[in-house]
């Protein structure tokens, strides 16, 4: 089970100040978050906490099964983020 | 017990609202904050020049900013310009520190002939109307003919492309203005083309504002010159993934069977040589760009009686500002704004202001945090100063005192009326579209 950041995202990153499991990225303090579209959470590291849900001013995360039909494949996207930057 | 720094915040747009949000919640001394705008409501491009289809962007509003507006340290002066009655100096001599956030008010030109014909216009312009912005509510937008010409394929371009192809029935629930409503009603436009002089792989939209078109039942999209020019680029192996992704579902996009009565047309290599008409746009001529793919593209004209260049923002020098005209930015070391002679005291600058036109809404909260970081320091041990206290309540006596000014109560007025009208229409809001029913509305109600 995890969270899935979808495209609402605006990179406001309330997310990553709240998250105890440190799972979101890219984190505002590297270069890599300038040029980023949106904020990702890495699916082998949260802890389902639902911390970052309430964080979010535009509502841009949903619990895994929860996500909206046209957002289903944010879950993908989420998780290869983090593959490729560890790959 | 402590004095209070005073601050005063040029621009209340997401630059301006962050780094309101930064000195609230980490001033470790007391601070009153005056918030100004030159408009007579706050928000800037969330409430102007986000897309009137992502009403949940526009949620950052309810949640983030208007929180920090209801904070007592916090004034607001809507309906100021600063640079005209009083300039930067002014206010540096009326508060302790004072940011810049003015946002980027030049447009990148096409420098082509016809690009000042009517029914050519700017994305400023273009959106800005949509979105209700007092200054742009009053063009002459027509959406005649079958064809909207856009030039640039960023994320403006694609909100822009979107609303032109989107059923009109479908905006009757945002917060729209009203006579955009009225004329994307009328619309005859079936088919719109966003041409970019580069390839594929520099395609500067975003993967959400590129899948939202997958999403329009009765919409078609194509590739040109041809879908070669993207299967080259997704055979790359060195292909960035970010990259990858949008151009696999815009090729699958464009693989789709065609059906709908509308067209999505992203044109890649191809260059604005002309925008073609003698009293309005009749067309406009395109010419291959300098990477031709597998043919030449020679010299087109495409018919259409609407062109809207997204080629995006840069900055202009203001008054009682420095400028580097090479980055059109303010110059800055960590958020403070250097002059002639060095370090300027006391004035700061964050957003696209400092930082270029770049980056996405969450980028002006990183920015702040920095700019912060130097004013907070700085106020340290800024001691109390009587002259500065006197312009101030100066300031905001002459502010008040004036019928173009609102302050928190009067947006609050505002803001409550437009919400009003709104649930008559089923909408978020309806707007007030022109600076003088604002401030009456603003008025009135408080």
């Amino acid at each position: 089970m995890t969270y899935v950041i979808a495209a609402p995202c605006v990179a406001d990153y309330s997310c990553v100040e709240i998250c105890p499991a440190d799972c979101i990225g890219p984190h505002p303090s590297s270069p890599e978050f300038d040029t980023a579209e949106q904020l990702y959470i890495d699916p082998a590291r949260c802890i389902s906490c639902g911390a970052c849900v309430g964080a979010c001013p535009v509502d841009a995360i949903f619990r895994h099964d929860e996500l909206p039909q046209r957002w289903r494949h944010y879950a993908e996207v989420n998780r290869q983020h983090f593959a490729a930057v560890s790959g | 017990m402590e004095h209070s720094r005073a601050i005063a915040i040029v621009g209340a747009g997401p630059a301006g609202a962050y780094a309101l949000q930064h000195v609230l919640d980490r001033a470790p001394f007391p601070v009153e904050i005056d918030l100004y705008d030159r408009q007579p409501v706050p928000w800037g491009l969330v409430r102007h020049g986000v897309a009137a289809d992502h009403q949940d962007k526009k949620r950052i509003i309810d949640r983030a900013f208007e929180p920090l507006m209801r904070d007592s340290r916090v004034r607001f002066l809507g309906g100021v310009e600063v640079g005209s009655a009083s300039g930067f100096d002014d206010l540096r001599a009326a508060y302790d520190a004072v940011i810049c956030a003015v946002g980027a008010d030049g447009d990148n030109r096409l420098h082509i002939p016809g690009e000042d014909l009517p029914g050519s216009w700017s994305s400023r312009e273009f959106v800005g109307w949509c979105n209700g912005d007092p200054r742009h509510a009053r063009h002459a937008v027509a959406l005649s003919g079958e064809r909207a010409v856009i030039i640039g394929n960023g994320n403006v371009a694609l909100d822009i492309a979107r609303l032109l192809l989107r059923p009109a029935s479908d905006l009757g629930t945002t917060d729209i203005a009203d006579h955009a409503l009225d004329v994307l009603a009328k619309s005859t436009i079936r088919e719109v083309v966003i041409a970019a002089r580069r390839g594929p792989r520099d395609a500067a939209f975003h993967n959400p504002e590129r899948e939202e078109f997958g999403l329009l039942e009765d919409l078609d999209v194509a590739v040109a010159p041809s879908i070669g020019a993207l299967e080259e680029a997704l055979g790359d192996p060195d292909l960035p993934g970010g990259t990858r992704r949008k151009l696999e579902t815009l090729h699958a996009l464009a693989l789709r069977p065609q059906r709908g009565t509308k067209r999505l047309i992203f044109r890649f290599f191809a260059a604005p040589a002309a925008i073609c008409g003698t009293e309005t746009v009749t067309g406009i001529r395109l010419a291959a760009s300098s990477e031709p793919l597998e043919s030449e593209l020679p010299e087109s004209e495409l018919p259409c009686d609407i062109v809207i260049r997204a080629t995006g923002y840069r900055g202009t020098p203001r008054p009682g500002l420095p400028f580097d005209p090479e980055t059109r930015v303010v110059p800055t070391q960590q958020g403070r704004v250097i002059g002639s002679s060095g370090v300027i005291s006391g004035l700061y600058a964050t957003g696209w202001a400092r930082r270029g036109c770049k980056g996405v809404i969450g980028s002006n909260r990183k920015c702040a945090g920095e700019v912060v970081n130097a004013i907070l320091d700085d106020l340290a041990g800024v001691s109390f100063s009587t002259e500065r206290a006197a312009q101030r309540a100066a300031f905001r006596r002459r502010f008040e005192a004036s019928d173009a000014v609102l302050d928190k109560a009067g947006w609050w007025a505002l803001d409550r009326a437009e919400r009003l009208r709104g649930l008559q229409r089923g909408s978020p809001r309806v707007k007030f579209t022109s600076a003088g029913q604002m401030v009456q509305a603003g008025r009135i109600g408080r």
